[in-house]
């Protein structure tokens, strides 16, 4: 163990909580949610010494939570037998027919969005950052975040029913 | 007027500099359509919210602690070397469940406040907004010891013969000179006492602030409408700014408190 990384190893600890409610807000599956965070905290401490100095280690990991989901998403892609979310909620409104729209969990909906639209909603409205950390996070202009996240609220809303009813 | 939805979006994120914040808000003001968006917008964050904050009191797995510090839990080693790192192991998963349990608390806090109603924590992106333009004026003319408002654990807090006119001074027999000017005094439908006021700096500012604990938490401040009447207090319309009175509108439980139930907020401190 290098007596260096330490400090940081230190501030990863209460890191965890919110990185692992990022994962969720990335991966439906709870155990898989738990597996980016394990991921991402062992990328994390191989490029340790290449966190450049005054870097936030928040921002930095969260951004590494990030390469490790869309790599995972770019080599796995969903497991065949499995119904995509889409699937799943085109199933459920077949078992009533008393209800007319049958509405989306928000978490299901959540995995129908883009995944750049969904690391906007997870870093924005999930995570509570302003679109400036979210943009630094993401490498991307401040406008793109803002034109995401505008994006996948008007989705997630049609999903959720929300514009015929509130919460 | 036509405000995009993404500008919208922007402003229930509280995102927006004052200058368009202004203007959104008068917006608002002009149309509830607008102001039911802007609902709209906050309602799918706390949604998100209540969906995932609940993450943040689960337990952390073990097995993501020992992964931070290179003690995976499951590997094998001496006695020895296996009885250290489990006091290390035992030291950090304490500060992570600090770290959790402080969150817990925060998580908890927001969870209780009642339902249904806009809760001081919603307020928070329309503070955020407002406060800035008008805020950096302030700070930039008054020392530390005279300035009349100051943060405190992220929050602006009265202080000075602010809190002190906040604290004293009566609506019924204050002086027309009186260099802050409350305009009226009300219950919530939370059950906090809030009071507006002005404040000549190098202009007019108005304001809304709610007595929280034993601090007076300035919600709202902002540059009073140009042209206005100084000591023209009333709630609707004089020189309050359009967000303050929007702010009291949507607050209020009833009416404004009269001039003996003033007097007795007082005597009871506030609460």
């Amino acid at each position: 163990m290098r007596p260096s990384a330490e400090p940081i190893r230190d501030q990863l600890v209460p890191l965890l909580p919110r990185l692992r409610r990022f994962a969720r807000a990335l991966v439906l599956d709870a155990q898989r949610a738990d597996d980016l965070v394990r991921q991402a905290v062992t990328r994390a401490l191989l490029t340790l010494e290449r966190l450049p100095a005054g870097t936030p280690l928040e921002s930095r990991m969260f951004a590494i939570v990030r390469e490790v989901w869309i790599d995972q998403t770019r080599s796995a892609g969903p497991p065949p037998d499995s119904p995509t979310p889409a699937e799943q909620a085109t199933q459920i409104p077949d078992s009533s027919s008393e209800t007319p729209i049958q509405r989306l969990s928000l978490e299901t909906a959540l995995q129908l969005l883009p995944e750049e639209q969904r690391l906007a909603v997870a870093l924005v409205l999930v995570e509570g950052m302003a679109y400036k950390e979210a943009a630094a996070v993401l490498e991307v202009p401040v406008e793109v975040v803002r034109s995401r996240l505008s994006q996948a609220r008007g989705t997630l809303e049609v999903l959720l029913g929300a514009r015929e009813g509130e919460v | 007027m036509n405000i995009p939805d993404e500008t919208l979006m922007a402003y229930a994120d509280g995102e927006l500099d004052p200058a368009q914040c202004a203007e959104v808000e008068a917006a608002i003001a002009a149309d509830p359509r607008l102001a039911a968006r802007v609902e709209q917008h906050r309602a799918l964050r706390r949604q998100l919210n209540a969906a995932l904050d609940p993450v943040l009191l689960e337990t952390v797995p073990n097995v993501l602690v020992s992964t931070v510090h290179g003690s995976p839990a499951a590997r094998q080693g001496t006695t020895d070397a296996r009885g250290a790192a489990t006091v290390t192991d035992l030291r950090r998963v304490r500060a992570a469940r600090a770290a959790e349990a402080k969150e817990a608390a925060a998580f908890a806090r927001r969870a209780q406040s009642p339902r249904g109603s806009w809760t001081w924590f919603e307020w928070g992106a329309m503070a955020l907004c407002l406060t800035l333009g008008a805020l950096i004026t302030h700070l930039a003319t008054r020392s530390a010891e005279t300035s009349r408002i100051a943060t405190a654990h992220g929050r602006l807090v009265a202080q000075a013969d602010l809190a002190k006119a906040l604290s004293t001074q009566l609506v019924i027999d204050q002086s027309v000179d009186a260099p802050v000017q409350i305009g009226v005094s009300f219950e919530t439908k939370s059950g906090d006492i809030c009071r507006t006021f002005t404040i000549k700096e190098q202009n007019v500012l108005g304001g809304l602030a709610c007595r929280e604990q034993n601090l007076w938490r300035v919600h709202l401040l902002e540059d009073a409408p140009p042209g206005s009447n100084d000591h023209d207090y009333k709630p609707a319309g004089g020189s309050m700014p359009a967000s303050v009175v929007a702010a009291v509108e949507k607050q209020i439980k009833g009416e404004p408190l009269d001039a003996s139930e003033e007097a007795a907020a007082r005597a009871r401190g506030w609460h």
